[in-house]
């Protein structure tokens, strides 16, 4: 008899859309975009030259338990999906250590995380996948298959301590600042990848930029990194909340933020040899009369005038380097 | 003054009463009706009566006819509020209580507010309240009499600024007395083990929804500039692409000047844009949460409903924090406070020594008469009620209120009815009662006397009217029924 336990299924429906979020973190720079619950597969990633990976997830409540079947289902279904053009990767992906039901193999998949291609397994476990494509006829392009094993059990936020980690990892290879926002960005990806998953159009898909654009946003936001802490003092402090309407504006009018990094690059070009950082440094300290005509600070002493200036400026140039470095990155 | 008749309806009901100089009204048993037809007549002469079981004052249509001092036959007709007073010459209209001193001005013939304010404890001799209300207390109802206020209005003696004083220290102790009644509330809810309840779920609820809503409100404004923002910079982008421009690079290469070649254009609308999701994200997820707490405030609410009364007012008064200590204190002072003004007023008052003196030398010469000792009613401002009691109390009143009628005579000219209720009392015997009455054949002859008793007063007073009661005051009206 089936089992129809819903928590079951919504297990299964987690564990999906967490191994997308492994995978397309781990596939970032290439990968264009991702769906969960695709036509063909539980996950599909999308790359940027027109290739796909598909996975297929199966998850077990009770990580002791192998299941020859889970592993049969999934190699039919990638068999399936290896029919489809342009197929870069197949993927079994699971939370079970024995995927293979090879019990003598387990120690090669407990370790909490392993990815490993068809040429990298164990040889009891090729033979179980040869003897399964065997048996039941199936396609499968060897090359191209590999299994994902992670850990993903337990009831409460344990359960994502590989997903977790995977993301924390991935925002400080990014940038170190962005260490500390690992839950924030667990918690909102499971958002968008859970609603995709439940989308019935099958065709929406979460793209890199939706990923990838909040970090930066984060980034932004998180204040004055610690060598541009001259501009940092209780007085800036105290004149950015004063002033903060009249910078945040100022900061997102295009007309402006060009004009800005025109004259911030012809800096660049006269001072090659001057580091990144020093650079910007100077340019915010003396080159932000060039923009006085840009403010409408009536009334507002030269000396506040100068400091909200400044302090356009840092944000505005901080915000580009970020942009920048996360987008080179990521190759968003 | 004279009460000539009183007709009653109350839908299709009525009654009609005659009245002479002398009426007794009586029945052979009690509930009768004859102090609710003596109330009725006070109703009728504008007083704010409460209704009796059985009859309900507001509902009733009466018409009381009445001879002034000065010889002019008034008409009142009162309905509720309405009053209205006729006479030869005019047709006047009154709301009451508003205007209750002016309808009585016109009734009684006397000007000064402050002796109308106190003039039913006068003449008015309650079956239940009148007979122990000596000199301060209620006369029925709400309806106060004061020695103190009765003598200012007949002396001219107004001291405003010191009753305004006074008025304040007793609203202050009236106030404070509810503190320390709060705080005894608080303390025996403690003592019997209950912790008085804080907020119940729903209004914890509503709390939390208050305090999102202020997170959430700083949010919609970053949302509606950055939207501005996204808007003003396509505006830009529009204007730009729209001339068409073409530019050369440094290799010769020629570049149409478009969204996708403006440097940094895109990058600021995806961060811009990047922006706005990140805010709806955070409103989107205290919008979640409000919902959430809807929900339980909406569920719990039905609980909120059930939850008794008592302990929903005891939620309220856990936010009070009462300095029981510190209000005793304040009230102790206050009390003093309340002495040294009344002593003020009193001390203004003894001034007119020869109202006084009239007043007292009445009340002991009445007293005289019963052969009470003269030391009952040597302080006619006694506070000290507790050592009176029984028939010699019941004297007491009789004599000080009978000095009072005599003193509004002599000072305002106005022959006031003399409206009293069950004279006998319950330990007065009936030879006090016959000399109670003979005292008023005496002296109060050419005032109108209406008495209200089982007993008829024998022997009878001079052209005595009877109003005979027997089972209320109201009937069918058979002629308006048929």
């Amino acid at each position: 008899m089936p089992n129809r336990n819903a928590s079951d299924a919504a297990f299964g429906w987690e564990f999906q859309f967490n191994a997308g979020i492994v995978i397309m973190l781990a596939n970032i720079k290439e990968a264009r975009e991702i769906k969960i619950e695709g036509n063909t597969e539980d996950i599909e990633v999308y790359y940027s030259d027109g290739s796909v990976t598909y996975g297929q997830a199966k998850a077990g409540r009770n990580i002791e338990i192998s299941s020859l079947k889970a592993l049969t289902n999934a190699l039919q279904t990638l068999s399936e999906a290896s029919q489809k053009p342009n197929v870069r990767k197949l993927i079994f992906v699971t939370n079970r250590p024995d995927p293979f039901c090879k019990p003598k193999t387990i120690l090669r998949f407990s370790g909490g995380y392993s990815c490993v291609g068809y040429n990298e397994l164990p040889l009891s476990c090729q033979e179980r996948v040869s003897e399964l494509c065997n048996k039941h006829e199936l396609v499968l392009p060897l090359e191209k298959f590999s299994v994902l094993v992670f850990d993903f059990s337990g009831d409460d936020n344990n359960r994502y301590r590989i997903v977790q980690d995977k993301i924390d990892k991935f925002l400080v290879s990014l940038d170190s600042d962005l260490h500390g926002f690992g839950e924030r960005a667990l918690e909102r990806w499971q958002q968008d990848f859970g609603k995709n998953a439940a989308q019935k159009d099958r065709t929406k898909t979460i793209s890199k930029k939706q990923m990838i654009w909040p970090l930066i946003v984060w980034l932004c936001n998180e204040g004055t990194p610690s060598w541009l802490n001259e501009f940092d003092t209780a007085e800036f402090k105290e004149i950015e909340r004063r002033y903060g309407k009249v910078i945040d504006v100022q900061s997102e009018r295009f007309a402006l933020v060009s004009k800005i990094m025109t004259a911030f690059d012809q800096e660049c070009c006269l001072h090659r040899d001057t580091p990144h950082r020093e650079l910007i440094k100077m340019f915010i300290k003396d080159k932000n009369e060039l923009f006085a005509e840009e403010f409408d600070l009536h009334g507002c002493p030269e000396e506040i005038a100068r400091i909200v200036r400044q302090l356009t400026l840092e944000r505005v140039l901080l915000e580009r380097f970020n942009i920048f470095r996360i987008r080179e990155a990521v190759r968003l | 003054m004279i009460i000539k008749s009183i007709h009653l309806r109350d839908g299709i009901s009525k009654g009609d009463f005659d009245f002479a100089q002398n009426t007794i009204i009586c029945s052979t048993r009690n509930k009768a009706g004859k102090t609710t037809l003596l109330r009725c007549v006070l109703y009728a002469l504008g007083y704010q009566i409460p209704s009796m079981k059985g009859i309900i004052f507001d509902r009733l249509e009466i018409s009381l006819f009445l001879e002034t001092d000065k010889g002019n036959n008034v008409q009142i007709f009162r309905r509720g509020s309405f009053a209205e007073l006729l006479t030869n010459e005019e047709e006047l209209h009154y709301s009451l209580p508003a205007q209750q001193n002016e309808l009585q001005q016109h009734i009684f013939g006397i000007s000064d507010n402050t002796i109308l304010s106190n003039l039913l404890g006068v003449f008015y001799f309650d079956q239940e309240k009148g007979w122990t209300l000596l000199n301060r207390g209620k006369a029925i109802g709400s309806i106060h009499f004061s020695i103190e206020d009765f003598l200012r209005g007949v002396t001219g003696q107004p001291c405003d600024e010191e009753r305004r004083k006074l008025k304040a220290i007793e609203e202050d102790i009236r106030k404070y007395r509810h503190m320390l009644d709060v705080a005894q509330y608080q303390l025996d809810y403690a003592e019997n083990g209950d912790t008085i309840p804080f907020d119940t779920p729903a209004e914890e609820a509503m709390q939390l929804i208050l305090q999102i809503e202020n997170e959430r409100k700083p949010l919609e404004l970053e949302r509606q500039r950055i939207k501005k923002a996204i808007k003003d910079n396509d505006a830009f982008k529009k204007y730009i692409t729209a001339m068409k421009l073409r530019v050369q690079c440094a290799c010769g290469k020629t570049v149409s000047v478009s969204e996708d070649t403006i440097v940094g254009l895109r990058d600021t609308c995806d961060f811009l844009f990047a922006k706005l999701k990140e805010v709806e994200y955070q409103i989107s997820k205290l919008d979640n949460r409000i919902s959430a707490l809807r929900e339980t405030q909406a569920k719990t609410e039905t609980l909120v409903t059930v939850e008794s009364a008592i302990q929903r007012f005891a939620t309220e008064l856990s936010h009070v924090k009462i300095d029981a200590p510190a209000v005793s204190r304040i009230l102790k002072s206050l009390h003093e406070q309340k002495v040294i003004a009344q002593a003020a007023i009193h001390d203004a008052l003894a001034r007119e020594e020869q109202v006084i003196k009239t007043l007292t030398e009445s009340v002991e010469a009445y007293l005289a008469e019963f052969n009470i000792d003269s030391k009952f009613g040597r302080d006619i401002f006694t506070s000290d009620l507790k050592s009176f009691s029984g028939t010699i109390f019941h004297l007491q009143v009789f004599a000080f209120k009978l000095s009072y009628v005599k003193l509004v005579r002599e000072k305002t000219g106005c022959t006031l009815p003399l409206v009293i209720d069950s004279p006998n009392g319950r330990e007065v015997e009936r030879e006090t009662v016959k000399k109670m009455m003979e005292l008023l054949k005496r002296d109060f002859s050419d005032h109108q006397i209406i008495i209200a008793t089982i007993y008829k007063p024998d022997p009878p007073f001079p052209s005595q009217a009877e109003v005979s009661l027997v089972d209320g005051i109201l009937h069918l009206d058979k002629q308006n029924n048929e």
